[in-house]
């Protein structure tokens, strides 16, 4: 008797165990539905941040794509050219002006269907508490500024109860070095397109905070820029004057 | 006489002529129908295997305006058998971002235009320089970006275009009085520190009225504000140094853990050098945020950079390194290394490279520089008052005419090729007493190219030895005697192995290759050990 009591004492323990482990990684999702108040712009910034991380982990390893074009393969990863020349002996062209606009493009491509996903969670969930909901579609835009990257979701979102709440624009933030770092990805473009390469350790007078490693490789060059203070980082590929192995004339296949 | 000579002498230059011009016109025609026969093989050539080199819209591999062969190019885009700089849609230019202020050249068009820049052949009016000021900085920047740039800090726009480089535009900001603007705010009598300038601009609100007090910090006593000393300290933008907050959050003098109870310290601006230990980087002092970039010390948050200070949360972060061989190198100094130890002229293992080492951030930073020998690292050093700083770069090896050179004086010329001038040994059939060797040899990419048989074949070397047989037997060597000698086989190992990834050596790990790498035949027959 005493063993089956022990017994069933174990099991609630596990339950107990398995259940805070459960909501320990559910926490964000929690934190928002616990809340007796649905806040819209925490609701959608719990929803929106793991595609985020996800979606960004992705462009920073990319040169800025996420699904790269023209690339090199290293370590497995398809690093963009954004400077490029199929010739010898001349310096690159530029794949990729306006570098800034252009990730912002490919984190409103990534994050768009997901926001209104959250969007559509969100209304279900105010519906559970009674609300009536209209007003959900948007259009959501991403801006990439010194320090931060803001993504807001232009809506005319009205949530009605005993009141009525008008939702204009749900704005969330990450902070993030990445401005600064595609501003720098775009000078060194800017460089091996006119110079065919590049010195690295102009960057470091001018920005403490950066470490730059370029590795050169059949021609390629891959950078890695890395904030050491924030730790994030941005890689890309340039194919710039290159120097072939040999005279370069006599090749197999 | 004289007369009918003359006249069968012009007849002669005549039908010379008229036979000039005949056969000018019977080889114009033969021309002609080469031409259009060399153009037939041209298109049949097009159409097979040998492909004729276009400027591309777009290559199959996803790169946009590149001259490549016509089969490498994808085939819904344009493509023209003419250089990318004769075309209009892939001729490069200024591609400008009206959105960011900013303009980056060799451009080609339609990469501008497809990612929403404006393209000009030439650089726009909007990419003209000019200077920037934003509060007690500077940027050397265009006018529409110092607009971006004064948004984000939330500053007015200062532009001075008649300010023609980035030296000057640093001096005029570092000109600037600096001091405390005290005005009302929320009925109470606040302060910032900032420049006259734009204490000017909190003054034109016309709510605000208010003070500048050059060289005064807003928790000096005598202005009255609501702001005093803290233990608070914080990294100022562009600063290298550790700065001591007041209670309104303004910048006020260098930390200085000594200062904190001195009210002249609290009231007036010090200098730099009038602050702690001006002459030292004070790095990971308690005390003293007195950092200097210049000698390897940063302003950073103790949680990033570790340590321990009286007050605050900042301290003067080490940004210099230790080498691979436990040397102290300084925060940008860059050094060489390499794969062979050895450094000889013209004996480079297969397989080794040059690299890069960077001292950045107390990080040791490697970069390889081209493999196959293709670039190799230069390094120098200058001495300064804190000891010697080196500098290094990966720079082209230029090896590839070393052959081709006859003389030593061509061959040492350093400022056209990297060779070196080996006495005793001729090249091929040469003539010459010496040759001249690559410094640094090549590496070859033997594994999948033909080429390195051409470069190692270079050095092959025949040697015909005569010998004359002596009345009574026996023989006497007469001719090129020299080849028979023990030095003669070593000294032309050697060419070989200047010459790239040639002859008889073991690799950068230590290992022999599957070939022998070097053959010495006497009559056909490999020759036998002694």
């Amino acid at each position: 008797m005493e063993k089956r009591g022990q017994v069933t004492i174990f099991i609630i323990v596990a339950i107990v165990i398995v259940a805070v482990f459960l909501a320990f990684l559910v926490y964000p999702r929690v934190r928002v539905l616990v809340s007796s108040d649905v806040n819209p712009s925490s609701y959608l910034k719990a929803c929106l941040e793991p595609e985020l991380e996800d979606t960004l982990g992705v462009l920073v390893n990319h040169g800025g794509y996420y699904e790269p074009t023209n690339y090199v393969l290293y370590k497995g990863e398809k690093i963009q050219y954004l400077c490029y020349t199929a010739e010898n002996y001349k310096p690159c062209i530029v794949q990729q002006p306006l570098l800034v606009r252009h990730v912002e493009q490919e984190l409103k491509a990534k994050l768009g269907p997901k926001a209104r996903q959250c969007m559509n969670d969100l209304k279900v969930l105010y519906e559970q508490k009674g609300y009536q909901v209209s007003g959900l579609s948007g259009e959501i835009n991403v801006s990439i500024v010194p320090d931060k990257i803001f993504i807001q979701y232009d809506t005319s979102l009205i949530v009605s109860k005993e009141q009525t709440q008008t939702f204009r624009q749900l704005e969330i933030s990450k902070d993030s070095k990445i401005y600064d770092l595609l501003l720098t990805a775009t000078s060194i473009v800017q460089f091996e397109s006119t110079l065919g390469d590049s010195e690295t350790l102009l960057y470091v007078q001018f920005y403490p905070d950066l470490i730059i490693e370029k590795l050169k490789k059949e021609g390629d060059t891959i950078y890695t820029l890395r904030n050491v203070v924030s730790e994030d980082k941005f890689t890309f590929a340039t194919r710039s004057l290159v120097w072939p192995s040999g005279y370069g004339v006599i090749q197999n296949g | 006489m004289v007369n009918d000579e003359n006249k069968i002498v012009n007849k002669i230059l005549i039908d010379n002529t008229r036979a000039i011009m005949r056969n000018r016109y019977v080889l114009g025609f033969i021309l002609m129908i080469l031409g259009v026969f060399l153009f037939t093989i041209n298109i049949n050539f097009s159409s097979g295997e040998v492909s004729a080199t276009v400027c591309c819209e777009k290559t199959t591999s996803g790169a946009y305006c590149q001259n490549v062969p016509s089969n490498e190019c994808d085939p819904s885009s344009r493509q023209v058998p003419t250089s990318c700089d004769s075309t209009s849609y892939c001729k490069a230019g200024t591609c400008y971002d009206s959105n960011e202020g900013t303009c980056l050249d060799n451009t080609p068009q339609l990469v501008c235009n497809a990612n929403d820049g404006i393209w000009s052949e030439n650089s726009p009016a909007q990419c003209e320089l000019g200077c920037c000021i934003l509060g007690d900085q500077a940027a050397f920047v265009s006018l529409v970006r110092c607009k971006k740039l004064s948004a984000f800090l939330g500053l007015q726009a200062n532009f001075d275009k008649t300010i023609g480089n980035e030296v000057a535009c640093v001096a005029k900001v570092q000109q600037q009085d600096r001091g405390a603007c005290v005005f009302e705010s929320d009925f109470q009598k606040t302060c910032r520190f900032t420049t006259r300038g734009e204490c000017g601009a909190i003054n034109n609100n016309g709510t605000n009225a208010g003070a500048f007090y050059k060289d005064k910090l807003c928790s000096a006593e005598e202005l009255g504000t609501i702001c005093g000393p803290s233990t608070k300290t914080a990294c100022a933008p562009g600063k290298d140094e550790v700065y001591f907050l007041d209670t309104c959050g303004n910048a006020a003098n260098i930390y200085d853990a000594s200062k904190y109870s001195d009210k002249d310290y609290w009231t007036n601006v010090k200098l730099k050098g009038e602050s702690c230990n001006p002459s030292s980087a004070n790095t990971a002092s308690s005390s003293c945020g007195n950092c200097n970039y210049l000698q390897g010390s940063y302003c950073r948050a103790t949680d990033v950079s570790g340590g321990k200070t009286s007050y605050g949360d900042n301290i003067c972060a080490d940004l210099n390194c230790i080498d691979e061989n436990g040397a102290k190198r300084k925060h940008g100094e860059s050094w060489c290394i390499s794969d062979d130890t050895k450094k000889v002229e013209g004996e480079q293992k297969v397989g080794s490279r040059f690299y890069r080492r960077i001292c950045m951030n107390n990080q040791v930073v490697t970069e390889p520089c081209e493999d196959l020998r293709a670039e190799e690292c230069v390094e120098d050093s200058i001495e300064t008052s804190s000891g010697s700083f080196s500098q290094a770069a990966c720079r082209v090896n230029r090896w590839q005419d070393c052959i081709a050179q006859t003389e030593k004086q061509d061959c040492e010329n350093t400022d056209r090729r990297d060779c070196f001038w080996k006495e005793g040994v001729t090249l091929g059939n040469a003539t010459i007493n010496g040759a001249c060797l690559p410094r640094v040899g090549p590496g070859l990419a033997f594994w999948n190219s033909e080429e390195s048989k051409v470069v190692c074949g270079a050095g092959n070397k025949l040697c015909v030895v005569k010998f004359e047989k002596g009345l009574f037997g026996g023989e006497k060597c007469i001719s090129n005697c020299e080849c028979l000698e023990p030095g003669w086989e070593k000294d032309y190992g050697e060419v070989c192995s200047a010459m790239g990834d040639c002859g008889s050596s073991l690799n950068y790990v230590g290992k022999k290759g599957f070939r022998e790498g070097l053959k010495i035949l006497i009559n056909g027959e490999p020759k036998e050990e002694a």
